[in-house]
């Protein structure tokens, strides 16, 4: 693991708070040294995105590398958030990895077919988790070549 | 004797009219008895004393008519009321089918025509050799006598007892008419050629026309024997006005045969108004038949109409209990899966930071906190599983079923190629019958099967092989033909009293120690077998094997 690749940010959208904690505890159980932030709802990750509102001092922050989304939210769903960054210009490369519990065909379906990179079922136990993140961070930072986000 | 004239209320005439009929009958005759008279004061023998030479005026040939034209028009009344009863007779006859009516219509009319016969040659419209002081009492003595005994002939032939079938009746009807009209025919062709008739007319004696007791004597007989007998036998408003039509007859011929002493006298005219009555009385009975006959139809058609109402509301009711029934229970069912899946939610967080304790606490060394955990865990771990099957379950029952010809011998024997790793280790033998094609959802037969084999692999005794027989036969059962599946295991079996209870939803005989699984199986494949309109049962006895018996429509 090179030094470099450290600097990479994962974003993870998920109005769970334990989901929430589960994650960064995972990555800590990796070894993983990766920033991680949050938001709640697709309306947030499009603010976040955008550096609007409460994350307008994030301007001069990298594009996170990787974004972590969950399917039932409030306010603005992952269903509908997915399809609006996947037609913004600049935002549709960044990888998209559904992660969630519904395990509906038509959601599969449909997330794959809006652009979705991958979706993952939550995983039930911590250790799973663990080598779900290990592996999911290796794939898309070491091993996948990707355009360079501004 | 009165019970031989009891006459069904339904068939009764209404007693205006019979009480009508009776002072009709008598109320004549007392007139005369106070002086009264119909008669008609000039007659026949007097018009010769007129001098011939000094010329009638029209006025006066017509009065002297007088007789000849009073008679001629009761005559043609009554003829007239007879042609309205054999034609009412055929439409009765086309409404309801009964060869009855028409046939004493006709007899009816063939003494009418008969009637018109002794009339047109009395007017001398037809030519008639004898004289009419002869000719109309002879004619009409012979008119009489045919309108008795055709009369006693047309409703005799429905005394014999012996039915005749509808088929045969309008052939019967028709003959009976031409053998009646060629009778009539004859009788008058006769009386009309002959120039020497007897004489009929005894003014001085009792009786006074002998010829007039024949009818007299045989309308008693109808009116006391034949008529009642045939409204016994042939019920109906008709066949009472046919006997209450005896009683002006009877009285007509009395007036005749005892009072009448010469042409168109009181008595005379009396007689030939009573015939009109005579005849009229069977044609009222027709039309109140009629009228019966639409009422009772009308009031048919509103129980009908009632009845129908009434089933209608009855379907409706049913297709809405139905309509509520299929939704409370998709709801249920909709609750089920909602419910269990919303379960999993917290579930899987009790699940990952038990994980996570557990790690933590295996650092400080404290070996019953550790145990605590694992006994929490494992019991995440026994509820995620319930949850799970749960899911599976309300997903057999609310899954649409499409059910296609399914060979069952294909889906048992991908069932057996799936198992074949514990059938392997567990040398289990399976004997199989050939199996039918049954109308199913290929998918959910094999889970069927699958859960059946399965349980039969695992709950096999200590020691031995575990051997399943699938056998197979078609039966009867409450008049459907069903095919009979059996899955028979040489296995630790149960009580027969657990029999119904296993297929409940999460119902276990033994400790989970023992034999592993929830307890979904058996309930899933009653939902499958209930889902194909099936009926599943099971036949076992302690250590001595279980019997599933499958029954599904042939």
């Amino acid at each position: 693991m090179s030094e470099g690749l450290t600097q990479i940010r994962i974003h993870m959208c998920d109005d769970d708070p334990d989901d929430q904690l589960l994650v960064s505890d995972a990555l800590e159980e990796a070894r993983l040294r990766n920033p991680i932030d949050f938001t709640n709802n697709g309306k947030e990750l499009l603010q976040y995105l955008n550096r609007e509102g409460k994350f307008s001092h994030l301007v001069d922050q990298p594009l996170p590398g990787l974004i972590l989304l969950d399917l039932n939210m409030p306010v603005m769903d992952g269903r509908e958030v997915l399809s609006k960054i996947k037609q913004h210009k600049e935002f549709r490369s960044i990888p998209i990895i559904v992660l969630t519990t519904s395990k509906a065909e038509a959601d599969i379906a449909r997330t794959y077919d809006m652009g979705v990179n991958s979706f993952i079922m939550k995983p039930v136990s911590f250790d799973r988790l663990v080598e779900m993140i290990s592996s999911v961070t290796d794939y898309w930072f070491n091993l996948v070549s990707l355009p360079r986000v501004k | 004797m009165l019970k031989h004239f009891y006459i069904e209320e339904e068939h009764r005439l209404p007693s205006f009219i019979v009480i009508g009929v009776v002072i009709i009958c008598i109320l004549p005759f007392i007139f005369q008895l106070f002086g009264g008279d119909f008669g008609n004061a000039t007659h026949v023998h007097d018009i010769p004393h007129h001098p011939i030479t000094s010329p009638m005026t029209t006025d006066d040939m017509f009065y002297h008519l007088s007789g000849g034209f009073t008679h001629a028009l009761l005559e043609w009344t009554a003829f007239s009321a007879a042609i309205f009863v054999v034609l009412l007779a055929f439409c009765h006859y086309s409404i309801t089918n009964d060869i009855t009516t028409p046939v004493i219509g006709v007899a009816l009319f063939c003494a009418g025509a008969m009637d018109a016969f002794h009339t047109l040659a009395a007017t001398r419209l037809i030519s008639a050799v004898a004289e009419n002081k002869d000719l109309i009492p002879f004619t009409w003595a012979l008119s009489r006598v045919f309108n008795a005994v055709i009369m006693i002939a047309g409703v005799g032939l429905f005394l014999s007892g012996r039915k005749t079938n509808q088929k045969n009746g309008f052939k019967f009807i028709i003959i009976t008419s031409l053998v009646f009209a060629l009778m009539g025919y004859l009788l008058i062709h006769f009386a009309a050629t002959s120039s020497n008739l007897p004489q009929t007319q005894f003014p001085d004696s009792i009786i006074r026309r002998p010829y007039d007791i024949v009818p007299l004597i045989l309308f008693l007989f109808a009116g006391l024997v034949i008529y009642p007998l045939f409204a016994k036998r042939h019920p109906s408003i008709f066949a009472t006005a046919l006997l209450l039509s005896a009683l002006p007859e009877v009285a007509v011929e009395l007036h005749m045969a005892f009072g009448s002493q010469r042409l168109f006298d009181s008595d005379f005219n009396i007689a030939h108004f009573l015939k009109i009555i005579a005849y009229v009385i069977p044609l009222v009975g027709l039309v109140l038949d009629y009228i019966q006959t639409y009422k009772t139809q009308i009031k048919h058609h509103e129980q009908l109409k009632l009845a129908h109402d009434t089933l209608n509301a009855k379907a409706f009711e049913l297709d809405r209990t139905n309509t509520k029934l299929t939704q409370s229970n998709a709801e249920l069912e909709k609750f089920a899966y909602i419910a269990s899946h919303d379960l999993q939610e917290p579930l899987r967080k009790i699940q990952a930071f038990g994980d996570r304790l557990h790690k933590r606490v295996s650092v400080i060394d404290d070996e019953k906190a550790i145990d605590y955990i694992a006994r929490m865990q494992s019991s995440s771990t026994r509820m995620r599983s319930l949850i799970d099957d749960l899911l599976k379950f309300s997903r057999v029952g609310s899954d649409e079923y499409i059910l296609k010809n399914t060979d069952l011998n294909k889906v048992l024997k991908n069932v057996i190629g799936d198992l074949q790793v514990s059938i392997n280790e567990t040398s289990a033998q399976i004997h199989m019958d050939q199996l039918p094609i049954i109308a199913g959802e290929s998918n959910k037969l094999y889970q069927l099967f699958l859960n059946l084999l399965t349980n039969g692999l695992k709950f096999s005794k200590d020691g031995q092989a575990p051997i399943i027989n699938i056998k197979c036969q078609q039966v009867v059962k409450d008049k459907i033909k069903y095919w009979k599946i059996e899955v028979q295991d040489n296995g630790i079996g149960f009580e027969q009293e657990y029999a119904e209870k296993i297929f409940e939803v999460f119902q276990r005989l033994h400790g989970r120690s023992q034999y592993q699984g929830t307890g979904i199986g058996l309930a899933i494949c009653k939902k499958i077998v209930e889902m194909h309109n099936g009926i599943i049962s099971v036949e076992s006895e302690l250590d001595n094997g279980a019997c599933f018996i499958l029954l599904f429509e042939a």
